[in-house]
């Protein structure tokens, strides 16, 4: 959806709310939109753990250093065994449960995810050695995993005292069905099946997981014990950015203290791409400068050619929601604006501003229309969109949850204005206002009709026949399951802009460009490797053999989207014996502390990913310490 | 009866099949709980509505409040008329998906049916006339090894070959080229090889072991001793008799070999054929699409069966038509 352009297989990641669940293995994220669960509160203690004789610091690093390794992780086990009312202790190697037994935990994995299986049982040896759990392994298919043991399908509510205050789950669903008492069917210790998004851009986006026990993705019953709502409330009424990141990094250093999942590292997009090729950077937002790419020497030459995984279901730039077809659409219809790759706001079609996070104003460039007979882009084209179709209860379009509560009014021939209910500074960064430019012409008549169906089959919208000078290349034909191909669009408006590197002043530097739907890798692979695909995503176990050879450039493009081990704190978690000691956070540095990072990267990830310690990566603005 | 009142009734039977076919799918269709109307239930939920009322709301949309009888007479008209719906996971009708998925597919499947049909009873009438010679071990081999090595797993080792090493072929499968070109018949040449060499082994035993029966029979020994020529002695009077015990082969064995052979051959080389149209259908829940190529797919086999039929009688004027 977004612009930014990593070239994988599977197209660039738009950091959407959609999109809060990566799965391993399955590729699978729920469609989930909206986010609310403002209510409720926990007050809290404000930072807790540690102690003892450990001295964890405001922003521990568990699982490297001074905080991996057998003696650590057993002493913030014991913290963990006085906090619990049951006798658990450890006897010789093992740790045992208030009978004597050794405690045995089960871990779920991916059936038939190499990587994901490795991650299990790495972590199984680690537990053994470190803390002398007995830890069984487990292979499961993810959607009977999801179903039975992640979600708790008979979301009931409840209340619960969390941090000595009572909470209410007024708004309960399956990902966050009510307090630790209500739980999924089945009972489960430890899964590696699913990794989340960190979200950050805009890492307001993070109250969907941890803004308070109530929080409305909980599946695994985590309770804050430090004051979570209070301080995303804080991060949300923000009147600067410093504001802003001094409260997201209290939140992340009581993150990296409580592992609310055990957070185990980052793994990047790895993509090969043609040696020739000149523009494509190891950064976030690969991509976002994809106007100056260009082949040897910087003049308009040859043809940039991808592959894709799959087919795309459409091109209506209005209903798309998949990231591979929001690639397609992208080479011939920028959206509103993008990053850049320090992260900042870069201005497309329109510049955004606010003093206070409440009133937005767009300004609309004035070099930029459609193709006839709709002439030139105005605010009332983007004004007309939203209310008449993103914010209507019948046209059901991509944005339709984006524009809830904002009221937008035009204030000139280029210039709109929208007010949000609840004022953000990070309003660009939560990818909500981002449109992409859609004649008022063309979609009238449906928004009479409220005919939804025919705004989807239009053949104008899904051929993008209305594009103009708004893209970099023109579509040329679209053949449904093997792929699109483009010609340089002469007229692109980006040429004659003012911000932004000096070979926007050519943009694009390709005669053409194609995408080619090519379903098995080894072809893709193939097709790299004779240059008849200028980019591609490699499979880790072929990187280090394409990063030697000369025919092909290999990158390693960070991703937001984490590695976690997840421990059930629910009353259905820890089979071990009684009690539940995920519940005491102690315990989980402790399990944080016996895994090393270090060692899972080299061994089960080649080298090819980065440790994980807090909610952010390591790249992101509100990474704590020095950032 | 008649051959032409054989023909006939032949095609009504084809006709009051393929209308059962369609009966029983509305009826499981029907059955089955409608995907769409689940989501919009979900949707409601997460968003903090009513499923039960979003659910309803999407049943009415899709006229699925009606009942069973008018939206089965829809259905039959639909299904008939061609109107097939609108396929969600491409973006366009039905019928225009199933026609563009068939247009890559015959390119090779047209092909590679002649070629089957020609070389493998060749090959066997070959093999019968040599039967245990160095030649017939050979053409054994062959056969066996076609058969015996998955198509898929040798396409790509064909594609890593003749694509990446020797690049005498391309690795992405070009729509553009016109189809009769040369750059299309390389591009497809390999492909055709791959489905040739996993079709003909079958065929090419039958007919050898059929030819093997007839090369010493009466007939035969009358034509060579009225010195009839080798050639025409195998091509006339051998490959004859042989062919009708095939003909069911032939045509039945490469229509079920249709979809799912080429399936895997659309996958690796990337043609974006009628295989790969249904398959991703299924994959994406696509009903309208699914529900067009399982029945597009049925009426292909209604009518190959119906013809099988009427070969077989014009192939063995022994075969009458009273009886069957």
């Amino acid at each position: 959806m977004s612009r930014r352009r990593t070239e994988t297989d599977d197209g660039g990641r738009r950091l959407g709310r959609r999109q809060w669940l990566s799965m391993l293995g399955l590729g699978g994220a729920t469609a989930l939109a909206g986010c609310s669960g403002d209510d409720g509160g926990d007050g809290g203690s404000g930072g807790s753990g540690g102690g003892g004789n450990v001295e964890i610091g405001d922003f521990p690093r568990f699982g490297v250093g001074d905080l991996y390794g057998r003696d650590v992780a057993r002493d913030l086990a014991r913290q963990a065994f006085d906090r619990s009312e049951y006798e658990y202790g450890f006897d010789g190697d093992a740790m045992v449960t208030p009978d004597g037994e050794q405690v045995e935990l089960g871990i779920i994995h991916v059936a038939g995810a190499e990587t994901n299986q490795l991650t299990a049982e790495f972590i199984a040896h680690e537990l053994g050695d470190n803390l002398g759990i007995s830890v069984s392994v487990d292979a499961m298919n993810p959607t009977q995993f999801r179903n039975d043991y992640w979600l708790g399908e008979n979301a009931e509510g409840g209340t619960d005292t969390v941090n000595g205050e009572e909470v209410e789950w007024s708004n309960p669903n399956p990902n966050n069905p009510g307090p630790r008492s209500v739980t999924s069917s089945e009972a489960w210790d430890m899964s590696v099946v699913y990794g989340l998004n960190t979200y950050p851009l805009n890492p307001l986006t993070n109250e969907v997981f941890f803004d308070g026990a109530d929080a409305q993705y909980n599946p695994t019953g985590y309770y804050p014990q430090f004051d979570a709502t209070g301080l995303f409330e804080e991060a949300r009424r923000a009147t600067s950015r410093d504001g802003l990141r001094r409260a997201f990094v209290e939140i992340f250093e009581n993150l990296a203290r409580e592992q609310p999942y055990i957070m185990l590292l980052f793994s990047a997009d790895l993509v090969g791409y043609n040696p020739d090729l000149v523009g494509p950077i190891e950064n976030f937002s690969n991509g976002w400068d994809f106007g100056r790419w260009h082949f040897d020497e910087p003049t308009v030459s040859g043809s940039y050619d991808t592959v894709t995984t799959s087919g795309f279901s459409t091109l209506n730039p209005l209903y798309n929601t998949e990231n591979s077809a929001g690639n397609a659409i992208g080479r011939a219809l920028d959206q509103g604006y993008t990053f850049d790759e320090n992260q900042d706001f870069f201005p497309l079609l329109y510049d955004m501003s606010s003093e206070d996070g409440e009133v937005w104003t767009f300004e609309i460039r004035e070099n930029l229309r459609f193709s006839e007979p709709y002439g030139r882009v105005t605010a009332e084209d983007f004004v007309y969109v939203i209310r008449e179709l993103h914010k209507s209860d019948w046209a059901n379009t991509y944005a339709a949850s984006n524009w809830e509560g904002v009221e937008v009014e035009q204030t000139g021939e280029f210039e709109f204005r929208a007010t949000l209910s609840t004022p953000s500074l990070l309003w660009p960064e939560s990818y909500d206002p981002l449109l992409f430019p859609i004649p008022r012409g063309l979609v009238e008549p449906y928004v009479e009709e409220q005919d939804a169906e025919g705004l989807q089959q239009d053949e104008e919208l899904l051929e993008l026949q209305f594009a103009g000078n708004l893209g970099a290349f023109e579509l040329d034909e679209w053949e449904r399951g093997s792929g699109v191909q483009y010609t340089r669009n002469d007229e692109y408006y980006l040429r004659d802009i003012d911000e932004g590197p000096d070979l926007f002043s050519e943009a694009p530097l390709f005669e053409a460009a194609t995408i080619s739907v090519v379903e098995e890798q080894a072809s893709r692979l193939g097709a790299l490797e004779t240059g008849e695909a200028d980019a591609t995503g490699i499979p880790p176990e072929q990187f280090e053999s394409y990063t030697e050879s000369d025919g092909v450039t290999t990158r390693q493009i960070p991703t937001p989207y984490n590695s976690i081990l997840s421990v059930n704190q629910r009353d259905n978690g820890w089979n071990a014996g009684p009690g539940n000691l995920f519940r005491h956070v102690p315990f989980r540095q402790a399990l944080a502390a016996a895994i090393s990072k270090d060692e899972l990267i080299a061994g089960v990830y080649r080298d090819l990913a980065n440790p994980h310690f807090t909610w952010q990566p390591r790249w992101s603005e509100f990474y704590p310490g020095d950032g | 009866m008649g051959f032409g009142r054989y023909v006939v009734a032949r095609t009504l039977w084809a006709a009051a099949v393929s209308l059962i076919i369609t009966t029983i799918t509305f009826l499981l269709l029907a059955a089955a709980p409608n995907p769409q109307v689940q989501e919009a239930a979900t949707q409601a939920a997460l968003q903090g509505g009513d499923p039960a009322e979003a659910a309803e709301r999407a049943r009415e949309l899709r006229g699925l409040d009606e009942p069973l009888y008018v939206r089965y007479a829809d259905f039959v008209r639909g299904v008939y008329t061609l109107d097939w719906g609108w396929a969600e996971s491409r973006s366009q009708p039905v019928t225009e998906a199933l026609a563009q998925g068939l247009y890559y597919t015959a390119q090779y499947s047209v092909p590679w049916t002649i070629l089957t049909v020609l070389i493998g009873p060749l090959v066997g009438v070959y093999s019968a006339a040599n039967m245990y010679s160095w030649k017939d071990h050979a053409a054994t081999g062959f056969a066996f090894f076609g058969y015996a090595i998955p198509n898929f797993f040798f396409g790509i080792i064909l594609l890593l070959i003749f694509g990446v090493w020797l690049e005498a072929i391309p690795i992405v499968y070009n729509t553009d080229v016109p189809v009769f070109s040369v750059r299309n018949a390389v591009q497809l040449a390999v492909p055709v090889f791959v489905l040739v060499t996993g079709s003909i082994g079958a065929i090419m035993r039958v007919s050898r072991n059929e030819s093997a029966e007839f090369q010493n029979a009466d007939f035969m020994k009358t034509a060579k001793a009225k010195g009839v020529s080798p050639l025409r002695a195998y091509a006339y009077h051998v490959m004859r008799p042989t062919l009708v015990p095939l003909s069911t082969t032939l045509v039945g064995q490469l229509l079920a070999l249709f979809l799912g052979s080429s399936l895997l051959v659309e996958v690796v080389f990337g043609i974006p054929g009628i295989g790969r149209v249904t398959y991703d259908a299924l994959i994406a829940q696509d009903t309208n699409l699914v529900l067009g190529s399982t029945l597009a797919f049925t009426f292909v086999a209604v009518v190959g069966n119906l013809l099988e039929d009427i070969v077989f009688t014009v192939l063995d004027p022994r075969i009458s038509y009273d009886d069957r």
